[in-house]
């Protein structure tokens, strides 16, 4: 606003003298400068140097600049001055570092130094330019500790989520010995149950005698029939959680194809009397727990004999494709009933039925699901071909058994 | 031909019949062991305490009564002294030590079938399910026990 915006050519200001406007710039200028000659002794100091050290100007002109130095540079600057005169090899001269300046209250503060060497008539005069780096230290200090803080809470954090770990594997081990105990522990009670509605049957039957009516019996019927059912789920409550308390999978190898033929022939009359036909391919020898996966290659055939679709002879299928990193996926294929798209995955919930108007109690997938598991593979369905189902799950194969153990 | 009848012809009958105690804590157990008896016409010669220390006083007294036990029913476990316990008293005691004992439990643990055989039982026994099966059982160990087998006398 003070200039024209003609953009027409100003009249400077009126110089001054350079030499008086150096000298300003040295005297004014934020950081201290000190030039001393090739003694040490200081010369001249601006004021920035006297705010930092604590001292009047004419209290170091004439004293050595080592004086403003704590120990051990405080003895040995007038050496390392002598032996950049003799050697002319700097160590601080036209290259700066980091220093430890004293102040008159004999305290301590951080400056980046930065030296020059001025010749002059024949001598040597130095410039030292301080400044002040105790902001800069106190925000690196800052920065410091912030990350140090970072770290540990990281510490922390990981900590807490290895004990969460631990207390969940701990809580999940306590539920399976819960599962145990209490379906064990319930059988006696169920029992007697059972055996109460026998002997209340018998004692009615035998005072009664004939005069049982059908509503009696009805009714002595579906009790009966719900005892036997919670007796099913307690079995088999018992053989899922019996997976866990065996501890780990055995890792033996075992020839799936024969497991499979052994199965089969141990289903035979339940086969011939839905009149399977079953194709078995060539299946792989696997490492795993054989009783496991006898028990898991048996519900699965028994489920396909199960859901059958009556409307047609029941077509079984066993087939095994190599897969990633050593596993081995086997399908069983059928061409039953199917099931639908949205109870794929719920069908292996514990006590789940996909289908109602069938016995059981929906234990089977889940036990198929947990020894597949236990053996570090997935097992899923997939629609099959006719309408049927196929049950896909992977094992490791041969190649992942545990040296020692592999013939 | 009745069981029964095949019973009253055998010489091990001759001195009078077999008493049967039955040491049970579970009472619907000890019902349908009592009505299975009932229906085999036992129930007059079975007798039923529920825990260790008094099947050993019964079979004390009886002995001391003159009418001692013929064959003991044990269920393994019991309320203060088990199964165990009480065989391993009985088997030290002189005066009882011939005593035929069938174990009748619920137990299919290894541990318990070989270690009331050390302890000298005769014979171990599931106990069955529903009524048709404490019949069954019933009746096969007064088929055997009560018939077949000559028991030690005094």
């Amino acid at each position: 606003m003070h200039h024209p915006a003609t953009g027409a050519d100003r009249e400077p200001d009126r110089q001054p003298d350079a030499r008086d406007l150096w000298q300003a710039v040295l005297r004014t200028a934020v950081d201290p400068i000190i030039i001393i000659d090739q003694d040490g002794v200081m010369a001249h100091v601006n004021e920035a140097t006297e705010q930092l050290f604590g001292y009047e100007a004419d209290e170091l002109i004439g004293r050595n600049v080592s004086s403003l130095m704590p120990e051990p540079h405080r003895s040995a600057h007038d050496g390392y001055l002598q032996s950049y005169l003799v050697t002319g090899e700097a160590r601080i001269i036209g290259i700066g570092r980091e220093v430890e300046a004293l102040r008159a209250d004999g305290s301590t503060v951080p400056v980046a130094l930065a030296v020059s060497e001025i010749k002059l008539d024949g001598r040597s005069w130095f410039t030292g330019i301080l400044h002040d780096l105790t902001k800069r230290h106190l925000v690196e200090a800052e920065l410091r500790e912030a990350k140090h803080g970072l770290e540990e809470r990281v510490r922390e954090r990981t900590a807490q989520l290895e004990t969460s770990m631990v207390e969940l594997s701990r809580s999940n081990r306590d539920l399976e010995q819960f599962a145990y105990i209490a379906s064990h522990d319930l059988q006696a009670p169920l029992r007697n149950v059972r055996q109460g509605l026998e002997l209340l049957d018998d004692h009615l039957g035998e005072t009664l005698g004939q005069h049982f009516d059908d509503e009696a019996n009805e009714l002595r019927d579906l009790t009966v029939a719900a005892v036997v059912r919670m007796e099913e789920m307690i079995d088999g409550l018992l053989s899922y959680s019996r997976l866990e308390r065996g501890g780990e999978p055995t890792q033996n190898l075992v020839d799936l194809r024969l497991l499979a033929e052994e199965v089969i022939d141990q289903m035979r009359p339940e086969l011939i009397r839905v009149g399977a036909i079953v194709e078995v391919e060539k299946l792989p020898t696997v490492s795993g727990d054989e009783i496991q996966l006898r028990q898991l290659l048996q519900n699965l055939l028994e489920n396909a004999c199960k859901y059958r679709d009556p409307e047609r002879s029941l077509r079984l299928s066993l087939d095994a494709t190599e897969g990633d990193e050593g596993m081995w996926q086997i399908s069983v294929g059928d061409n039953g009933i199917g099931i639908e798209a949205e109870q794929r995955n719920r069908v292996f919930d514990l006590f789940r039925r996909a289908h109602p108007g069938y016995e059981g109690v929906g234990l089977g997938l889940a036990i198929c699901q947990r020894i597949v598991e236990r053996h570090g593979g997935d097992i899923w369905i997939e629609s099959g071909p006719n309408g049927g189902s196929v049950f896909n799950f992977t094992v490791p194969g041969p190649t992942r058994v545990p040296s020692g153990t592999e013939t | 031909m009745s069981v029964l009848d095949r019973t009253r012809r055998r010489p091990g009958a001759i001195d009078g019949p077999v008493n049967v105690l039955l040491v049970e804590d579970n009472p619907l157990d000890a019902r349908s062991t009592l009505r299975a008896a009932r229906k085999l016409e036992l129930a007059d010669r079975v007798d039923v305490v529920s825990d260790g220390q008094a099947a050993l006083d019964r079979l004390r007294q009886a002995r001391a009564d003159g009418v001692p036990v013929g064959l003991l029913l044990l269920d393994l476990n019991l309320p203060g002294k088990d199964g165990h316990d009480v065989l391993r008293e009985l088997r030290a005691d002189p005066d009882l030590q011939t005593t035929p004992v069938v174990i009748l439990t619920s137990s299919v643990e290894q541990a318990d079938v070989n270690g009331a055989y050390q302890q000298g039982a005769n014979a171990y026994v599931n106990k069955p399910t529903g009524l048709d099966g404490w019949l069954e059982a019933m009746a096969t160990i007064r088929e055997f026990w009560l018939s077949l087998a000559i028991l030690p006398r005094r």
